[in-house]
């Protein structure tokens, strides 16, 4: 019986009901499909990082991830490759040998990673022979190598010209080897484009000497998210000699950018909840304020308290059950149709063109315990907000409920007459909000939450952009870089500046220049009685270096570089870990002089310096610049001049200035945007993101607007259509719609802009620390785990205002329906 | 008769109604002529046509069949926007449930209208306050609707009815919702306004005590206008 009146009631006022439905499942929808697109963007990422080349696990003897020589060679793979195979959650596994070799046509050569694979089986693992754009892909034992096209473009060879190999066999001896290239591929990821060279099993095999031997077995498995299961159940059966990585560790940057989106999801899921739940509860509690005098008869007619308190929930139920399915259609509907044909993301090409693995175009992924967790959510706040209510209606006195007499009493008084100045309309419409005041205040705060989301929102993007690029120009690059045109592609020392002192005077004068300072620049060799590493030299100026860059203040142990310390060299921790370095022992260096002679030199390590991430710390080490010069012969000569401008907003302008007013044959200026590419597109790409989510986010709040509009022109109905009896004009009442809509969003945006910029306010101060998220993650230079929101008018001042012009927009459609009202039945509604 | 005195004319009208895709006659072929100074009740059993004839002639609701003039104007000829003039300017509505814009305050409600036909501050404060004493509301004038009884409020109904100045004005039992003395007391007032400023009234109502105060009584049976005699009054 109660089923059957709560569900009678719900078809009763079919608007309401409507009204309520929509809202809960356009908040279900924007939450699935949002979820859904930060999902298949993982998704996409992990599948072509993985699927090009790294496999989802792979397997070495124990040692070889961290220390990867031919010293770690499975010399008999093939039985490790047949227990790999048994295993039920292997797809498909094949053999590797891979080493490091010096490729070389004509002048230009590049330390690159040799890979021998078998074509046939490492097709059923990885998919580079689909990403082969010049040439034919491997075949068999048909001679030849498979490049990368910024290879292929580093060392100028097109398909059928030849490369020369050389490298170290694994018996110690020097191997060299002239082979063709067969084909060029193109991954859109630079570390597989640029360094990686592929050629069949046995030609590598031959050309480390290591006949039978691999180095790793790569992997791919029935079902990726088992990836854990899978591994353990592998290294258990293979034992103690062997490792077992799975693609988190293979691909540490793909790891991160993973973390990095899911981190950023959270935090956009937990706006969202905020905005979802407040348009949600808008409906649902209105929907049962309005009926007090209803409720005030069935209490008169015997219901008991428990009954009623039932029935609203009951009706609560029901409409949330009717959102859910409705929000779950359209979501995963939605969802799944992009899963299908994808979202074309490609005008955004600049963002997306080096995030790891991810193409223009992103397919979003339906997830079931998505939609269940989800769904739960909106269930329950719905439940939640009529509870409420329905908790106070159950306790009305009947005959205060069914006089009217419960609104009465707690309307707001407005003591004076009328002023003459005010529009009559505009008067109705401010004292209509005070009219019932609960439901203006519940009005307020669903849109006030919506705009204090998206301000705290962008407040921690632009935050973590500031915080993320500003660091990362002064660990390593400064803002921008006076370099000879071709430098950065090998780092050549030829590529250098004469006279760099004149320019250097130049620079520091020039308008809008903070700081310059010279750096020379080069690819060397690290070696320590236990091991070489390669790594990238920069000599540096301390005095001028502190101006431009604050390397010097991330030491950990010792002291930081001095000038003249000629003899000392200062090194990131993960590189002296790696070269089992300790304060005070010396590290010989070998690079390329500009002579094309090779350069050596010992240093001591008198500071270890230790950034966010790991791959930094790993790479770099730093010597005083005479020291550098020495080393590769470069006189006075330095590689490059680097800038701190005064303030990097202005960056195009003074770069502009910069360019127009020096007059250097074969230098360019070089922003940061160019040296830091990676940085530069997840900043474009996060961006993109963010708008994405904006534009959910400010439908969500729209429509949660135009709902209550809706609701509340329905429940004066009556009153319309009284005015339009008296001679009131159509226009009117949808003016006075339309202003009580402004009124409410302009107080929704006081209020919503107020505490958005308190809390970004103090969180910019507190900071939010997302460091356990990103813990045990190498992160590119610069990305922190504390993360201060700040706030840009730029960026936070246009979604408001389109949210107040969309607002009064989307409330043109109920103040339409007011005016169109029929005056005879809007007289009789009840 | 001259046009003059006739302030409604209502020739043959019908108005059919679909209800749950059965035709209902509310009206058939309704004939009747409202004089100037008019003080008259349509009567009639519930369901004879009486609110639609009211609705009707104000201009709210159109006929299926038949025309209607007021003021010498065809209602059938009148664009929406024009219709809503004729009410502003020349009707005034009182209602059964009072219906008064609950966020003004009673002189506001009675200025609604005046302030609609772009009436001065002044001449339309001076009329308001004046009417409100006149239907016995001084000291009430700043009281919103929640704040007076039904009889007041619905005197604030009728005040905001003539406030404009009417050719006519049309209620839809007014007395339903109110006790008989308070009934019988706004009875009083309308007829006095009706006397002094020869003000057109009619009235729906099954309230006998209205019929006894009428000069004209018009009764309806079956969408038709049975009788139309003189009043007891």
């Amino acid at each position: 019986m109660l089923f059957a009146l709560a569900w009678r009631n719900v078809l009763r006022n079919r608007r309401r009901s409507v009204i309520t439905v929509a809202s809960i499942a356009i908040g279900l929808a924007a939450m699935t499909f949002l979820w859904g697109f930060v999902d298949g963007m993982n998704r996409q990422m992990v599948e072509n990082t993985t699927r090009f080349f790294a496999g989802d696990m792979q397997i070495h003897l124990k040692g070889y991830h961290d220390d990867p020589t031919l010293d770690s060679t499975m010399v008999e793979a093939a039985p490790v490759l047949r227990a790999v195979r048994e295993d039920a959650a292997v797809a498909a596994a094949s053999l590797r040998l891979e080493g490091k070799a010096l490729a070389s046509s004509g002048d230009k050569s590049r330390g690159v990673r040799l890979v021998g694979v078998m074509p046939d089986e490492e097709a059923l693992v990885t998919t580079l022979s689909g990403a082969v754009v010049q040439g034919e892909p491997l075949a068999g034992a048909a001679r030849g190598v498979l490049i990368g096209e910024k290879l292929a473009a580093a060392l100028k060879v097109k398909p059928g010209e030849d490369l020369v190999f050389i490298g170290q066999g694994y018996d110690g001896s020097v191997s060299s080897g002239r082979f063709p290239v067969r084909g060029v591929y193109r991954t859109k990821i630079d570390e597989l484009d640029g360094f990686v060279a592929v050629m069949p099993l046995a030609t590598v095999r031959e050309f480390y000497a290591a006949p039978g031997g691999a180095t790793a077995i790569a992997v791919r498995l029935r079902d990726r998210d088992g990836l854990g299961a899978a591994r353990a159940g592998i290294a258990a059966s293979l034992g103690q000699r062997y490792e077992v990585l799975g693609w988190p560790s293979l691909l540490p940057m793909v790891a991160v950018s993973v973390r990095f989106h899911e981190v950023v999801g959270y935090v956009v899921l937990l706006v969202f909840f905020v905005v979802v739940a407040a348009a949600v509860a808008n409906p649902v509690l209105m929907a049962v304020l309005e009926r007090t005098r209803e409720f005030g008869i069935m209490l008169a007619l015997g219901m008991s308290q428990p009954r009623l308190l039932s029935l609203v929930l009951l009706e609560a139920m029901l409409l949330g059950l009717a959102g859910l399915l409705v929000g779950n259609t359209v979501g995963l509907a939605t969802t799944a149709y992009f899963g299908q044909f994808g979202i074309d993301l490609g005008a955004f090409e600049s963002g997306m063109r080096t995030m790891p693995g991810l193409s223009d175009v992103v397919y979003p992924v339906v997830r079931a315990d998505r939609s269940a967790m989800l769904s739960a959510f909106i269930f329950v706040i719905a439940c939640l907000m009529a509870w409420y209510p329905a908790a106070k209606a159950a306790r009305l006195d009947p005959v205060q409920a069914i006089r009217g007499l419960v609104r009465a009493g707690k309307t707001w008084r407005h003591a004076g007459p009328a002023s003459a100045r005010w529009p009559v309309f505009m008067l109705i419409a401010a004292r209509n909000l005070l009219r019932n005041p609960r439901r203006s205040l519940i009005v307020i705060g669903g849109t006030a939450s919506g705009i204090l989301g998206f301000v705290f929102m962008l407040g921690f993007f632009d935050g973590f952009f500031e915080q993320t690029i500003e660091n990362s120009t002064r660990y390593l690059t400064g803002h921008v870089q006076l370099e000879r045109s071709g430098f950065r592609q090998d780092l050549a020392p030829e590529l250098s500046i004469d006279q760099p002192q004149m320019l250097l005077e130049q620079l520091r004068r020039a308008p809008g220049v903070a700081a310059a300072a010279p750096r020379v620049q080069t690819q060397a060799l690290a070696s320590t009685a236990a091991k070489s590493e390669g790594i990238v030299l920069i000599g540096i100026d301390p005095p001028s270096e502190r101006g431009v860059t604050f390397i010097d203040r991330t030491i950990v142990q010792g002291k930081a570089l001095a000038a003249g310390a000629g003899r000392e060299v200062m090194i990131g921790r993960k590189l002296a870990e790696k070269l089992k370095l300790r304060l005070g022992e010396k590290m010989v260096v070998m690079a390329q002089a500009a002579d094309g002679q090779l350069g050596t030199a010992a240093y001591r390590v008198s500071g270890i310096f230790a950034t966010e991430s790991a791959s930094f710390d790993g790479a770099f080490a730093f010597v005083t610049l005479p020291a550098a010069q020495r080393l590769l012969g470069l006189g006075a000569r330095v590689s490059t001049l680097n800038i701190r401008l005064e303030d990097r907003s202005r960056l195009v302008s003074t770069v502009a200035a910069l360019r127009a007013s020096f007059d250097a044959p074969g230098l360019v200026f070089v922003p940061w945007q160019e040296l830091l590419p990676q940085l530069e597109e997840m900043v474009e790409f996060s961006r993109v993101f963010a708008n994405i989510l904006l534009v959910l986010l400010l439908l969500v709040v729209a429509t949660a607007i135009m709902n209550t509009v809706f609701m509340a022109v329905a429940e004066r109905t009556r009153e319309f259509g009284v005015m339009m009896a008296l001679g009131t004009p159509p226009a009117a009442i949808r003016r006075m719609v339309v202003y009580e809509t402004l009124v409410l969003l302009v107080l929704a945006s006081l209020t919503g802009y107020g505490l958005g910029s308190a809390l970004v306010g103090y969180l910019g101060v507190a900071g939010i620390d997302l460091s356990g998220f990103f813990r045990d993650f190498p992160a590119i230079p610069g990305i922190t785990g504390i993360i201060y929101p700040q706030l840009f008018a730029a960026t936070v001042v246009p979604p408001g205002i389109a949210l107040l012009v969309a607002g009064v927009l989307v409330s043109l459609v109920p103040a339409n329906r007011a005016a169109r009202l029929d005056p005879v039945a809007a007289i009789r509604h009840v | 008769m001259s046009a003059s005195a006739t302030v409604a004319r209502v020739e043959g009208v019908t108005r059919t109604y679909r209800q749950d895709g059965i035709a209902v006659d509310a009206l058939r072929g309704a004939n009747l002529e409202i004089r100037k100074g008019d003080f008259a009740v349509l009567v009639g059993p519930s369901g004879s046509g009486k609110t639609t004839l009211l609705n009707l002639i104000g201009g709210l609701d159109t006929p299926t069949e038949g025309r209607i003039w007021i003021a010498g104007s065809e209602l059938g000829r009148l664009s929406k926007a024009e219709l809503s003039q004729l009410r502003l300017r020349k009707i005034g509505f009182v209602f059964q449930e009072f219906n008064l814009i609950p966020v003004l305050s009673a002189l506001e409600n009675v200025e609604f209208v005046m302030l609609l036909q772009g009436r001065s501050e002044l001449q339309r404060r001076a009329r308001a306050l004046t009417l409100l004493k006149e239907l016995g509301l001084e000291g009430l004038e700043q009281r919103r609707p929640n704040a007076l009884s039904g009889g007041q409020q619905q005197r604030v109904a009728v005040a905001r009815a003539v406030a404009a100045e009417p050719t006519i004005v049309l209620l839809d039992e007014p007395t339903a919702n109110l006790d008989s003395k308070t009934g019988g007391a706004l009875m009083d007032v309308m007829r006095r306004l009706n006397e002094d400023q020869g003000i057109t009234f009619v009235f729906s109502t099954h309230d006998p005590m209205v019929v006894e105060r009428a000069r004209r009584v018009i009764r309806i049976k079956d969408g038709q206008v049975e009788a139309d005699e003189a009043g007891n009054a």
